[in-house]
């Protein structure tokens, strides 16, 4: 139960930084969702070439390279 | 020859076209002057000599045949050490590439090459072009040849320093977020920043995707026009490359500037960061010549510096931190202090903070259309600051604390060039900087020529000589304690340092706790109101199969 | 197909308008009565525009008969997802936070529909902004599916599933970023078209996500969609994704053969990453047998895990949704609705790497997928893993939980179309997807077309007495 309270205090501490105010309900479904958001982030790869670019590329006004 | 120090490409091309001075006489001088010079300020990372004597040989035998390729035929130049040399070791300053070889040359490096320069070595650079000065890196930091006890500005050290000195003609660099202009203001040469998307970035070790701008460092604007000729023009390897048509930059200088419009942005270096005295009447000095010279000149305003600087801190300091995941979550202590202080707090930033950067920075290039159709050219100061400040007086939260000069433009992705308009009384060089619709790149090198010409500050030449005196230094003192804040944020630095995998010492997480207020500001700022309909700069588009 | 007004497709509405053998105000009528009838059973309608539907109808009828025709969607009836602006008219998003919003101007897939002489019957509902739901918490019911009014219609864009499904509309327009074009089009037995990334422009639809949004057709049948797409395809410069490529004549792909085309049958999303339901994998193999028989070249294809394509897709919409939502999430976040809480939420504490290195991973998986179609004219994979739900039992949470198939073609950005591939046991349509590559939408029709002409799915429609039961 430590971990599961670990998790919430970090939880509350998360959505401080994004600044935003839950009711009750609105944060028990935050912290009932975060497992699923680890595991979607555990697919995105942390080690890559670092010549790989990011899909979006800036793009000046002017430019209508397709 | 006596005077081959501080020969431009021009002059150096001009008589090597003649056959009046050998491409194997000038890289040997070249040579002679790195060896007795370079060890004063180590510009250089690594010297290619054998190499160079050998194409200097080459490039002789070729013109000989009648076979001249052009003004870089037989020129020497150096590389900022990010840019990949096949067989050259490539180490960006970093102990995480000292034994990086790349089997490739980067697109811009296999240019000039095929231009006809000859490669005399590869130039030092903070940190992954980011982190610096430092002396905590592989190699020392670059003195400054108007006063070794001073810094160069970066991150094109070794490219602003080695041009300065005359130890090289013309040597590319990187600009993220300055870093080919600050070394240019710094070292009293000309640094060009173009367009983005105009030069490729491939085979350049990255610093930020969206920021990265590949461009000339050199004596003269001439030898810029001379360089991004070789440099500029599509490449499929890049996916930020741009296919326009490239003009003829060198043509386009005698254009001079009677009766263009120029605008002043005075605000910036009066008000959003204040230039010192000297700063100021250099600019105004500098107006007054442009005027005399034809131009018809205007006060402006550009949206506030600090939203620029929001925009790509954020952008940038997130690329960054991306593309440096692994070593700072494995391999944090292998980073130089400087590195650190400007990069970890990226882990503050969140994916909002980064996309609404990215619509900010949309916001703010449209911004700027108004001042581009009205405008030829704008005009702004160069470093606030003045002259180089000594190495051993380098803060590394300096980063955070203000705005930088020359980062309007890498958010605005027009060209933008540093030169010469003056010195400090303490001999150090002063700098404006011309800056430009995107893809105006000839216009921009055209009123920057014009006013070099007419200023004559280029003519004037560093003291440094072989038996100038070695100034030993120590670094720079570290911030070491922990700076007061509340207990929520340091709850939010803690929590989102976790969260990114890092794992600090006690002096790292100072560096972090430095930067933290300045980072979350930044994102608070960024949150402002924005219509749906404002997009983010970086955008998804697909190419047909 | 059908002699009643109501089930006419775009394709043979058109032809009888061209020939005047029918009026564009009939068929208008015929519709509004069918939706007076049946809407208030399956709310697919937020608003209706009968009025100026009447007065535009009147004057297609003019211009017709005055021998000014435009084309195939002339006096054509339709309706817009409501997250298209229209100009004086409700654009609402079906949420709280946009009620009483009306949009001064058109969409641009809504001007490009004005201007062929297409008629607004009225606007359709979605999910919450196009991400959360079903929910119960909104302005508005959600969608009931014709099929079977318990079970779910899919979403976001759900009132365009069931009004082209229940004959409200011979076609719709929807928005797909993570599959809210197809996964309706899939559960109500109709055609649903993602067009490419760029192809079509944003310019005035209420954005989910900037980086994965798209617009696109949904109608009853592929060549229906194809008339749609000729319509609002085209560069446009107020998308900065727009794409400034030649539109080609979509229906040239329509009534072709297909021998010799290769499919790419992207079975390991179906069979192996995601599970799914039997007759689901039942209807696919039946259907390639039907391609094979039609002298398409099959084959398997082994893409990246899914799982890589959602999670991308899932990092990217939802910090860009939160970016988007942001003033309104923090002033007025019990304006919005729960589903769509849960769903936005978590996206606001991601970090800016995560979301770097999410579009950094989109880059590679479209590479690394371009390779791999390269042998193959498109690619064929389930549209979703399940028939319908019945709405009582799904859950929150298994909207994180588990992530659908479709966004594998959004997080590439490529044109893929659902369309139905029979029936379940109970009646509720199965389907599945052909994608192609980037621009080449007139395959993917060509494909779905034969297919389509070959099979009798299409003759079938809902029972709505029935499903009422």
């Amino acid at each position: 139960m430590s971990n599961d309270a670990d998790a919430k205090t970090r939880h509350v501490i998360e959505l401080r930084w994004a600044a935003l105010e839950t009711t009750a309900r609105q944060f028990d479904q935050f912290c009932e969702a975060a497992p699923h958001v680890a595991a979607l982030l555990r697919r995105i790869p942390r080690e890559r070439s670092r010549w790989d670019d990011p899909a979006n590329v800036f793009v000046l006004p002017s430019d209508k390279r397709r | 020859m006596s005077d081959l120090r501080h020969i431009t490409i021009a002059e150096a091309a001009a008589l090597i076209a003649e056959k009046r001075l050998s491409p194997v006489e000038l890289v040997e001088e070249k040579l002679r002057l790195i060896a007795a010079i370079d060890p004063k300020m180590d510009a250089f990372i690594t010297v290619t000599a054998e190499r160079a004597r050998a194409e200097a040989k080459a490039a002789e035998a070729e013109i000989a045949a009648g076979r001249y390729r052009g003004p870089l035929h037989g020129i020497p130049f150096g590389l900022k050490d990010i840019f990949d040399t096949a067989g050259i070791r490539t180490t960006a300053n970093s102990k995480i590439l000292i034994d990086n070889v790349p089997d490739r040359d980067a697109t811009s490096a296999a240019l000039i090459a095929k231009a006809g320069g000859v490669l005399m070595g590869k130039l030092s650079t903070w940190e992954f072009a980011h982190g610096g000065p430092a002396f905590d890196l592989p190699f020392p930091p670059t003195r400054n040849p108007w006063n070794l006890a001073h810094q160069t500005g970066g991150s094109s050290t070794g490219s602003g320093g080695a041009v300065a000195a005359g130890l090289l003609p013309g040597a590319l660099g990187s600009d993220t977020g300055g870093s080919i202009r600050g070394p240019a203001a710094l070292c009293g040469i000309a640094g060009l920043k173009p367009t983005f998307g105009l030069v490729s970035r491939m085979g350049v070790v990255p610093n930020s995707f969206s920021f990265d701008h590949v461009g000339p460092m050199t004596a003269t604007v001439e030898d810029g026009a001379i360089l991004l000729q070789a440099i500029a023009g599509y490449d499929p390897a890049d996916p930020t490359s741009v296919k326009v048509a490239i003009p003829d930059y060198r043509a386009a200088l005698a254009g001079g500037v009677r009766g263009l419009r120029l605008g002043i942005v005075r605000h910036y270096w009066e008000d959003d960061n204040p230039g010192t005295d000297e700063v100021c009447a250099a600019m105004d000095e500098a107006v007054r010549l442009l005027q005399s010279l034809g131009a018809v000149v205007e006060d402006i305003r550009m949206p506030p510096m600090q939203a620029f600087y929001d925009v790509k801190i954020v952008g940038a300091e997130s690329e960054l931190f991306a593309n440096h995941e692994k070593e700072l979550r494995e391999r944090l202590g292998d980073f130089c202090a400087d590195f650190l202080a400007r990069s970890l707090a990226a882990c503050l930033f969140r994916g909002v903070d980064y996309v609404q950067a990215q619509r900010e920075r949309r916001r703010l290039v449209a911004d700027m259309q108004r001042l581009y159709d009205r405008y030829d050219a704008l005009i702004t100061a160069g470093p606030p600051s003045g002259g180089a400040g000594r190495l051993d007086a380098h803060r590394t939260v300096a980063f955070w604390e203000k705005p930088s000069w020359t980062t309007p433009f890498n958010v605005t992705g027009g060209p933008a060039i540093s030169i010469c308009n003056g010195f400090t009384k303490t001999g150090l060089p002063l700098a404006l900087q011309v800056a430009g619709a995107p893809f105006a790149d000839a216009m921009v090198l055209r009123v920057a020529h014009a006013y070099e010409r007419a200023a004559g500050w280029y003519t004037r030449k560093p003291p440094l000589e072989a038996d100038t005196p070695a100034v030993p230094l120590k670094p720079y003192k570290l911030p070491d304690r922990i700076p007061d804040m509340d207990r929520a944020t340091r709850e939010i630095v803690e929590t989102c340092a976790r969260n990114a995998g890092l794992k600090l010492n006690e002096q790292q997480f100072i560096l972090l706790a430095e930067a933290a207020p300045h980072a979350l500001a930044m994102g608070r700022r960024l949150r402002r109101h924005k219509a749906w309909d404002l997009h983010p700069a970086d955008v998804f588009r697909l190419a047909p199969a | 197909m059908s002699t009643d007004l109501h089930y006419l497709t775009i394709a043979e509405g058109a032809e009888r308008l061209r020939q005047r053998t029918l009026s564009p105000v009939d068929w208008v009528e015929a519709l509004l009565t069918r939706i007076e009838g049946f809407d208030g059973e399956l709310h697919a309608f937020l608003a209706l525009t009968a009025a100026a539907a009447r007065a535009q109808a009147v004057a297609a009828e003019r211009e017709i008969v005055a021998g000014s025709y435009r084309g195939p969607l002339h006096g054509v009836p339709y309706a817009l997802k409501d997250i298209y602006d229209t100009a004086g008219i409700p654009t609402t998003a079906q949420s709280w936070v946009c009620q009483g919003r009306i949009p001064q101007r058109d969409a641009f897939a809504q001007r490009r529909l004005v201007d062929a002489g297409a008629i607004l019957v009225g606007k359709l509902a979605t999910h919450e902004f196009a991400y959360g739901g079903p929910s119960f918490d909104l302005p508005a019911p959600p969608a009931r599916n014709p099929w079977g009014l318990t079970h779910f219609t899919g979403g976001s864009s759900s009132g365009s599933g069931v009004a082209v499904a229940a004959g409200l509309v011979p076609g719709a327009l929807g928005s797909d970023t993570g599959g809210s074009i197809r996964h309706p089009a899939a559960h109500c037995g109709i055609v649903g078209f993602k067009p490419t990334a760029g192809l079509v422009s944003r310019a005035g639809v209420i954005p989910l996500s900037y980086s994965y949004d798209t617009c696109g057709p949904m109608a009853w049948t592929v060549e229906d969609c194809a008339i749609l797409l000729g319509a609002i395809a085209g560069y446009d410069a107020d998308d900065p994704q727009s794409a400034d490529v030649p539109i080609p004549d979509y229906r040239t792909a329509i009534g072709r053969d297909i021998r010799g085309l290769r499919i790419g049958v992207v079975r390991h999303f179906f069979e192996a990453d995601k599970p799914t339901d039997a007759p689901i994998k039942a209807a696919i193999a039946t259907a390639l047998k039907e391609l094979a028989a039609l002298g398409a070249e099959i084959e398997d294809v082994t893409l990246a895990p899914l799982d890589d394509f959602a999670a991308c897709q899932w990092v990217i919409t939802c910090a860009e949704a939160n970016a988007i939502h942001d003033d309104n999430l923090r002033h007025r976040m019990t304006d919005y609705g729960e589903n769509f809480r849960y769903r936005i939420l978590p996206g606001a504490t991601l970090s800016a790497a995560d979301y770097v290195q999410a579009q950094r991973l989109r880059r590679q998986l479209i590479a690394e997928t371009r390779q791999k179609m390269e042998g193959f004219d498109v690619l064929l994979t389930a549209t979703v893993p399940t028939v319908a739900p019945v709405v009582e039992n799904m859950t929150l949470s298994s909207v994180l939980a588990s992530r659908g198939i479709t966004a594998a073609f959004n997080t590439l950005g490529w044109p893929a179309l659902a369309l139905c591939c029979g029936f379940s046991e109970a009646g509720l349509p199965l389907s599945l997807t052909i994608a192609g590559k980037p621009f080449d939408e007139a395959t993917v029709l060509r494909v779905a077309d034969a297919y389509e002409r070959a099979t009798p799915w299409r003759r079938r429609r809902p029972d709505l007495a029935q499903a009422a039961a």
